[in-house]
């Protein structure tokens, strides 16, 4: 019998996951992060959220999310390890 | 007794740059981004550096006269989810146009020399580009008198 993963237990918004919603309203549990990041002598930050991958499509690579009231568009979407779960880069709008 | 020319020159030049459209009063001299890196509020920025100078005897004698040519780099960084490049071109422009109206006696000429190839990111949350705009700028002293311009 195949091991069936249930990531959801690693996405309760009650611990360290939020809610985030996807253009069209979707709404879904990731892991956001936003360290600074510096480029070329300016100050930004490097936000990214980790999602179950079936929650966010490939085709939602030029959409919005919204995290914590703030708008991003998503510039990329990858693969983490085996592939069930996926980095998002965003973009702040 | 007078600075040295090529600071009269820098400041010059900082003064002139100092308050355009696009930039405002976001100008620097020497920063050094890595450690202190422009802040959002900072931005679009224009920072002013030394980048060196030939020298040259055009007089021998003990009252030598030297021909100078002091290379100052501006270097605009923009940050915009769109239009960066547009924005380093407007810039551009009115850097060009503040330098040409210096009126200094302090040197003969000033003229652009190089735009040099523009640097862009996209890893962090908005797209960073930035473009160096360079000058040489023709200055004439007495070898021992560097703070009197001829």
């Amino acid at each position: 019998m195949p091991l069936v993963e249930d990531l959801t237990a690693f996405y309760r918004t009650s611990e360290f996951a939020v809610s985030a919603t996807l253009q069209g309203g979707t709404v879904v549990p990731v892991i956001f992060d936003a360290a600074a990041f510096d480029a070329l002598g300016m100050t930004g930050s490097s936000p990214q959220a980790r999602a179950i991958a079936a929650s966010v499509a490939e085709s939602a690579v030029g959409q919005t999310l919204v995290v914590n009231a703030v708008t991003y568009r998503i510039r990329n979407r990858s693969a983490l390890d085996d592939g069930a779960e996926v980095m998002l880069q965003l973009e702040r709008q | 007794m007078a600075d040295h020319v090529r600071e009269q020159i820098a400041v010059a030049f900082v003064n002139a740059l100092t308050g355009l459209a696009t930039t405002g009063a976001n100008v620097w001299r020497e920063r050094d981004t890595d450690e202190r890196p422009l802040r959002e509020a900072e931005l679009p920025a224009l920072l002013v550096d030394d980048d060196g100078e030939p020298a040259e005897i055009s007089t021998l004698g003990t009252a030598r006269i030297l021909t100078r040519r002091m290379r100052l780099r501006v270097t605009a960084h923009v940050r915009a989810l769109t239009g960066a490049g547009t924005s380093l071109n407007q810039i551009l422009k009115e850097v060009e146009i503040a330098v040409a109206g210096i009126s200094s006696a302090a040197f003969k000429y000033s003229s652009i020399t190089d735009v040099s190839a523009r640097e862009a990111s996209e890893g962090a949350d908005r797209p960073v580009m930035r473009q160096s705009f360079n000058f040489d700028v023709l200055y004439m002293t007495a070898h021992n008198a560097p703070d009197v311009p001829l």
